[in-house]
Order: structure tokens, then C-alpha cells, then sequence
């Protein structure tokens, strides 16, 4: 009897002890919902990522700037998103002014007093770096992109690759926010290589169509346009991830497959499959993790020392559907790598 | 009566009244905790859309600041000045509320934004209202587009704030349910088993409290059925159960001690009873020896006295002496036969014995007595026929083979109590011989009273000497109800022997075993007077009667 007491007594207790710990548990549980800031992680800078475009590349750069900034303990905070408004780049970066932000990288879109804005931020003592696109005339204190001397010469180079005997027409799709010098310098780079590589009895006819992709649907319609106008390209270039897409969905649609080479920019699933699928013979491609290690670098140098270089140059490569299947295994590799990492 | 009073904190009452508490009180503490818990929780839910009320009140001051503004810029009334100022710095103490750091969360980097924003909508709102004042018209419009332009910001962020808060305090709220749900099933366990954890409690100390009670009275039911084996330990307890029980351990031990000592009295009458038979038998034993090598001794005693007369007519001295002599010895025997005597009658029977071998033998017996002056021998009283058979024997074993050189000591002498093992005075009898001696073997069976087997070789012998040696012996002891009274020494064979009966002086001694005034023939024996008279009436009687008759 006296040891079924005990043992009573015993089991009793650890109950008491199991159901108490459980009980802690989930008061525990309901406490941290109204936990303070204390826990958190604090970061030395807030910066602020301004662009107006939110296509696949730029939300990979933002992703790869944004893990640069993680790296040197800076919080990075795309300007405007999920927001009710929309904001030009100019108002974006009146916003980082009146939040007082620490720094800016800016992905320029062509929208009007871009340069004067940038010399608001700098006045106030806010730097702006520039991505992809420069304002050389602004405040900005650094730029971070490609060469369009370089891009023009890479997109010749392909182009030559492409060229069938003959006279051979290419369309140059511009983007509105591309400033005219750097559309006229691309231009006249690809045609000085053309010039220069051409075989005899191969002609190029170049000229630009101009796509507005701040606007919705703009892209798609002037696409297709161009595919199904009376001038048909033979060769169709395009400078961003948003215009190949619409060109790949285009050439499916309107069966131009073989009947357009697509020279497509950067590298979405989509365009990837379309590598692969052979539809379009070759993409350019950004270094992204260089793009957002270097903008970061820009500003935490510029911040600490007073003073940066104006330029950091990426390098642009072409991908084609041979080294699609390496470039998608490194980049799974990357993903895998940085899953690890996290 | 001190010394027995339960210390309070030790009673069963306040024990009781302990335990009770400690149950109440873990249970009131599980429902204190479990209460106070879901109240926590409760007033948490009730909490979770307070940040969204903090928001909306934000952008409502906000909203009521910008029309002040507007109000002030468009009619310049002092009482929208008024206004512009009082919301200015309730935005103020509503944006003191929020965060201002740069932390790893995307809400309160809102927050910060919004507070940033906030201060710079109020700093250029403040120009705006300045340059009014100092109708500088253009700078107004100015500040006033651009402090627009940042309420427009400022409600877009608070709007994404309040839509992202409550989109997570939806979150949180379902948590909360969820949780407080989980709490109360876990506070309604918790209550569950610490109730029955203390009952546990409860049972178990009044298991400790009481328990000893019903083994308590078990032990009585077993003590009243007569059984006293049963043990009752002491109990360490201090309270009354305790008490209890050592008083009826202390109880028990006294009826158990009574018990033992009435057996022991009850031992000791048996073994008085015992001792009464064994003299009885003793003393048959000697008799029954004595009348089988006699015959009729009252005969023989009669008709030596007629024989002594006889020759005192004929004038033959000395055969009248010798028999006259020789019915003095055996008149003694038959009258002292199981008494005891004035040790003066045991020597002069010693002397009759003596002389008569000394008639058988032609005077070659010889015998001394060396006799302490000091020694009151007429007050001096022993059993009866002790002295002879040792002389007896000294004669017999010790010089039997040679007479001629042979001689035999009778020493009497006082010894004090300080140089005797008794403690007592006595009166040392010594009999010595210069004889044959004795081996320690021999010593050590009479001393065992196993017989004198070594001593006598010879079967008849044996019988009479071993029987008489343990019958002095006994009744030595028997009648000064004492031991060591008796000793034989030799150093070995051709060595001599010497035998030595030391007679307590103390007459208490004697009487301690009987009672004052018993007569002579009852000393020693453990015997009442009148039993002994009894059984030895139809012999003494019979000597009285004739008193020529002898016996040995």
C-alpha cells in the first residue's frame, strides 16, 4: 500500500511537473507575440533601393543588393513597394530624403528632375549610387553598371553571328528610361562593329523602336507591332528581361520561331526555357552579386572615407543555349550555396 | 506532567490543520496561477489591435494637422494657427511612440519611416506657415506642395502600416486564441493533478499520522487475548499517537518484568522444593547404606551396653572401657543422624572412632589433635557426622598400608574473615594424613562429587567412601547454604592428604535458609521443621526411646 503511495505520488509529481512546463510553454508562446524590439537584430544603416521597375532583374538585384547590405550590417528597404501610391524615382528619392535615409542606390528611370533630386539627397547629406543606367550630369556619387561601349560591342559581336547573307534587318528596342546619349552610344557601337566584322554580301539595316516599360502593357504591344508590322525584323534586340519575355511569348504566339533571332537580356526561367527550347539563340546576362556587392561597397566607402569612384564596371556575357544548362547548374549551385549560408 | 506535554507544532491537531492548509493552498495557487494566466491572456487579445487604434490615431492627427494648415494658409485665422500647433505636437508625442532605430523588422522600419517622414512633414509644414506669416507667397505655395506631397507619403506608409499591423494582429489575435484555448485545458489539468498530488499529500500524512494507531491497537487486542510476545516499538513520533505508544510500550515491559519476576519466584520455590527432595534423598541414601551394612543396630548399640556392664562386674576395665567407648560412637551416630551437633561432640566422635581402631589395630593408628584454644568448640555448631568419614578416610586410603608410620591430624584452628574466601570468621578443620596422597585427577572427582574412583579402586569401597566424601559435601553446603566450604590438597601420591571444612562462625548464615528456633535437626536442609520431623520421627523416636541403639 505504502508503494503505491509513493509510487502514486511520484507519477503525480511528474506530472505536475510535465503539465506546469507545458503550461509555461504556451504562456511563453503568447508572451513573445507581444515581444518588443529588444530581440531584434540592429543594423548601423538604412539604406534605400529606388526604382520604379520591378521586373524579375531588378527584383534579383535588389535580392543580391540586399545580401550584400545584410553582410556589412546595413537595412535595405526598397523605396515605395507595397505601397497604395507610385512613385517615380524623382519622388523616391524626395521619400528617402524626408525618411532620412542613410544612403540610396538608384536604378534610373528616365523620370523627369531625376538629377535634381539626387542633388536634394546629396545635399542633405544622403549619397546616391546609380545602377545600369548613369546620370553623369547629376550628384551621384558613384555608378555601378556596364560599359555601353562594352555592350555595344558584345551585342555586334552576336549580331554577326546572326547575320545571313544578304540584307538583314535589326530592331534595337530602347527603353524610355535609357537616356538618348547612352541608346546613341550603344547604337553606334553595335553598327562600328558590324562595320568592322561583316563578311562581304552580309547587311545590316539597324533601327530602333522605343518601349515605354513604365507603362503597363506597353511593352507586349510594341512587340508585337514590330513582329507582325510590314518591316519584319530578321533580328530583334532586347534590353531588358520584361521586352525578351514579351518577344519569346511572341514568337510562340505569331509562330516566328526561326523567323526572328531573338537577342534577348538577361536570364529569367522563362527565357532560360527558351535557351534551352533553342527559340531564341542568345541572351546577355548581368553579374548580379557583383552588381549588388559593388553599389553597397560604393556607398559604405563613400560613407566612411568621403569619397568613391565614380564608376564600377560589370561585365556583361552572352549565354547561348550551349552554356544555358552549365548556367543554370551554377546558378542552382549559388541558390543551394546561399540556402546553406542562411 | 511537563515532561509529557505534546510541543504544539508536534500534535495531531496541528498537523492535521498543517496538511489541510498545504493542500488548500497548492490548490488555491493552481487556480490563482491559472486565473491570473487566462486574464493575462485575455487582456493580451484585448491588446492586439491597439496598435492599429495608435495608427489610425496617427493619421487622423495627421489628417487634422494638414486641414489646420490648409485652414491657416487659406484664411490665416489664428485659431487654425491654434489648431496647426496643437496637432503639431500631438503628432509629435504620437510619433515619440514609435520606433526610431534600424532593427531586422520590416513593421518597425515602417515605423521609423513614418516618424522620419512625419518630422520632415512638420518641419517643412512649419515653413510653409512661417513664410505665410511673412506673406512670402511663393515660398508657402512651395512648402505647402511639398508638405503635401509628404502627407501623401506619410498616409501612404501609415496605410501600408496599419494594413501589414493588422493583417499580422489577425495573426497574432488567432495565436492568441489558439494559445489561451491550450492554457486553459493546461490550467484545467494543472488543477486537476495538483488536487490530486494533494490529496496524495493528505492521505499520505494521515497514513503517517495515524497508522501507528491501528498497530497500536492490534498490539492491545493481542495483549488482551493474553498474548505478551507482541512487540510494540518505541515510536520517535512526538504527538499523541506517539505518546501512546511508548506508554504502552512502557506498559508492556512493566507487565512483562512483573511476568519474570513472578517466574522467578516461582523457579526459585521449585528449586527450594528441589533442594528439600535432594536432602531428603541424601540424607535416605546414607540411611539406606548405613542400615544395609548394619544390622540392627539397636541391637548391637543395646547390647554393647550390656557388655560393658558386663565386664565392669567381672572387673575387665578395659574391655568396659572399649565397650563403653564404642557405644558412645555409635549412640552419637544414631542420635546426630541428620542434625547438627556442637563440633566438640564431632571431635569426641572423632576420639571414640579412633580409639575403637586402635583396640582393632593394637594401638598402631596414630592420632594427634592439634586444638585452638581460642575455638569455642561447645557453641560451635555443624552437621553432624562430618568429621568422622573424613578421619574415617584418612585412615582407610591414606595410611591403611602402613600404620605403624602412618599418623592422622586433627587441627582446629579460627581463621578471620579477612583471610578466607567467604568473607565470613570461621573455624578451619583440618585433616591431614601423611599417607598414600592423592592425585589431582582423584581431588577433582570428589570435588565433582563423581565419586573417589581413583582413591578406592575397590567397588564396595567406592561406594561407601564416594557416597559418604558427596554426602558431607552436601549437606556442608546445604546447611550453611554456601559453597567452597570444603577442600582436599595433596601434592600427589606418597605426598599425604589434607582435607579442610571451614564452619562459618556466623550463625545468621545458617538461619538465613530456615527460620529463628528451628531446632538442631532441621539446620541446612531447606526443609521445614515440622516435614523433616516428620520423616525422621519413627527413627529418632526410636533412639530416644531405647537411646542404646546405634547407627552409622
Amino acid at each position: 500500500m505504502r508503494k503505491f503511495v509513493y509510487l502514486m505520488a511520484v507519477v503525480l509529481g511528474f506530472t505536475g511537473i510535465l503539465v506546469i512546463g507545458l503550461f509555461i510553454r504556451y504562456r511563453n508562446q503568447a508572451m513573445q507575440l507581444d515581444a518588443g524590439t529588444d530581440n531584434l537584430k540592429t543594423y548601423r544603416k538604412h539604406y534605400l533601393f529606388v526604382s520604379s521597375d520591378e521586373s524579375q532583374m531588378l527584383r534579383d538585384i535588389y535580392e543580391k543588393t540586399a545580401s550584400a547590405c545584410e553582410r556589412s550590417g546595413v537595412w535595405l528597404e526598397w523605396c515605395g513597394k507595397d505601397t497604395p501610391g507610385e512613385y517615380t524615382a524623382s519622388q523616391c528619392i524626395d521619400l528617402s530624403i524626408a525618411m532620412k535615409a542613410d544612403g540610396m542606390i538608384v536604378y534610373p528611370d528616365g523620370s523627369e528632375d531625376l538629377a535634381g533630386a539626387i542633388e536634394r539627397a546629396f545635399g542633405q547629406g544622403i549619397p546616391v549610387v546609380t545602377i545600369l543606367r548613369d546620370i553623369p550630369d547629376s550628384d551621384r556619387v558613384s555608378y555601378v553598371g556596364v560599359s555601353n561601349y562594352q555592350v555595344g560591342d558584345l551585342y555586334g559581336g552576336q549580331l554577326l553571328s546572326l547575320l545571313h547573307n544578304g540584307s538583314n534587318e535589326v530592331c534595337l528596342l530602347t527603353d524610355a528610361g535609357d537616356s538618348e546619349n547612352e541608346t546613341q552610344l550603344l547604337y553606334t557601337q553595335m553598327v562600328q562593329a558590324i562595320k568592322n566584322g561583316a563578311p562581304s554580301g552580309r547587311t545590316m539595316e539597324l533601327r530602333t523602336e522605343s518601349v515605354d516599360s513604365r507603362t503597363d502593357f506597353d511593352a507586349e504591344e510594341v512587340i508585337r507591332d514590330v513582329l507582325l508590322g510590314k518591316e519584319r525584323p530578321d533580328i530583334l534586340i532586347c534590353l531588358n528581361s520584361a521586352q525578351t519575355e514579351c518577344a519569346i511569348q511572341a514568337l510562340i504566339d505569331y509562330n516566328l520561331v526561326g523567323e526572328v533571332q531573338v537577342i534577348g537580356y538577361y536570364v529569367t526561367d522563362q527565357i532560360l526555357q527558351a535557351l534551352r527550347q533553342e527559340l531564341i539563340p542568345v541572351t546577355m546576362t548581368i553579374d548580379t552579386d557583383a552588381l549588388g556587392e559593388d553599389s553597397v561597397q560604393a556607398l559604405n566607402e563613400y560613407l566612411e572615407l568621403g569619397r568613391v569612384s565614380s564608376y564600377y564596371n560589370i561585365t556583361l556575357s552572352g549565354i547561348t543555349p550551349v552554356t544555358a544548362a552549365r548556367y543554370q547548374q551554377k546558378e542552382k549551385e549559388a541558390v543551394s550555396d546561399g540556402e546553406e549560408a542562411g | 506532567m511537563k515532561k509529557n506535554q505534546i510541543r504544539f507544532f508536534a500534535s495531531v491537531q496541528t498537523r492535521i490543520t498543517a496538511v489541510i492548509a498545504i493542500v488548500l493552498l497548492l490548490v488555491l495557487s493552481a487556480n490563482v496561477v491559472a486565473f491570473r494566466v487566462s486574464s493575462e491572456t485575455v487582456q493580451q487579445i484585448n491588446q492586439v489591435f491597439a496598435s492599429n487604434a495608435v495608427i489610425v490615431n496617427l493619421a487622423d492627427t495627421l489628417q487634422t494637422a494638414q486641414g489646420s494648415m490648409y485652414e491657416y494658409l487659406s484664411t490665416k485665422s489664428s485659431s487654425s494657427l491654434e489648431n496647426f500647433y496643437r496637432y503639431e505636437q500631438e503628432l509629435r508625442d504620437q510619433t515619440d511612440g514609435l520606433n526610431d532605430r534600424n532593427v531586422g523588422n520590416e513593421l518597425l522600419m515602417l515605423e521609423k519611416n513614418i516618424r522620419s517622414m512625419t518630422q520632415s512633414y512638420l518641419t517643412v509644414s512649419e515653413d510653409a506657415i512661417q513664410a505665410r506669416r511673412g506673406r512670402n507667397v511663393e515660398e508657402y505655395k512651395a512648402s505647402f506642395a511639398r508638405a503635401s506631397e509628404l502627407f501623401g507619403y506619410i498616409n501612404d506608409y501609415i496605410y501600408t502600416l496599419n494594413s501589414r499591423r493588422f493583417a499580422q494582429n489577425t495573426e497574432n489575435y488567432l495565436s492568441l486564441l489558439r494559445s489561451m484555448r491550450a492554457v486553459e485545458r493546461m490550467s484545467l489539468l494543472m488543477i486537476l493533478v495538483i488536487s490530486a498530488f494533494a490529496l496524495t499529500i493528505c492521505a499520505v500524512s494521515v497514513r503517517a499520522m495515524i497508522g501507528p494507531l491501528g498497530k497500536l491497537s492490534e498490539a492491545a487486542e493481542r495483549v488482551a487475548g493474553g498474548d505478551f510476545s507482541v512487540d510494540v516499538p518505541k515510536s520517535r513520533q512526538a504527538d499523541e499517537v506517539g505518546v501512546v505508544t511508548n506508554a504502552f510500550h512502557k506498559m508492556l515491559g512493566s507487565i512483562r518484568t512483573y511476568i519474570e519476576s513472578q517466574r522467578a519466584s516461582l523457579e526459585k520455590e521449585a528449586q527450594m522444593k528441589e533442594n528439600e527432595l535432594s536432602m531428603e534423598a541424601h540424607l535416605k541414601e546414607a540411611q539406606l547404606k548405613f542400615l544395609q551394612a548394619q544390622i540392627n543396630p539397636h541391637f548391637l548399640f543395646n547390647s554393647l551396653n550390656a557388655g560393658s556392664q558386663l565386664a565392669m562386674m567381672e572387673g575387665a576395665d578395659r574391655t568396659e572401657l572399649f565397650l563403653s567407648r564404642m557405644a558412645q560412637f555409635f549412640r552419637y551416630n544414631v542420635k546426630k543422624t541428620g542434625g547438627d551437633a556442637a563440633l566438640s561432640e564431632e571431635i569426641a566422635s572423632v576420639d571414640n572412632y579412633i580409639y575403637i581402631l586402635n583396640v582393632r589395630f593394637s594401638g598402631d593408628i596414630h592420632y594427634e589433635k592439634q586444638i585452638d584454644e581460642t575455638v569455642d568448640l561447645e557453641q560451635m555448631r555443624m552437621p553432624s557426622m562430618i568429621l568422622q568419614p573424613i578421619v574415617e578416610n584418612a585412615i582407610q586410603h591414606g595410611i591403611h598400608d602402613d600404620h605403624e608410620n602412618g599418623i592422622v591430624t586433627l587441627a582446629v584452628d579460627p581463621v578471620p574473615e579477612n583471610e578466607n574466601e567467604s568473607g565470613t570468621d570461621c573455624v578451619r578443620i583440618t585433616v591431614s594424613d601423611n599417607g598414600t596422597g592423592m592425585t589431582r585427577k582423584q581431588i577433582e572427582a570428589i570435588m565433582d562429587r563423581s565419586g573417589i574412583e581413583a582413591h578406592s579402586p575397590d567397588e564396595e569401597e567406592k561406594d561407601s567412601t564416594g557416597i559418604a566424601m558427596e554426602n558431607v559435601i552436601s549437606r556442608l553446603e546445604l546447611y550453611y547454604n554456601r559453597k567452597n566450604l570444603f577442600s582436599i590438597w595433596s601434592d600427589g601420591p606418597g605426598t599425604g592428604t589434607e582435607v579442610t571444612v571451614l564452619l562459618p562462625k556466623e550463625p545468621d548464615t545458617v538461619r538465613k535458609n530456615g527460620s529463628e528456633g528451628r531446632s538442631g535437626s532441621d539446620y541446612g536442609t531447606g526443609i521445614r521443621p515440622d516435614l523433616v520431623r516428620n520423616k525422621l520421627s519413627s527413627t529418632e523416636e526410636k533412639d530416644y526411646v531405647s537411646d542404646s541403639d546405634s547407627r552409622r
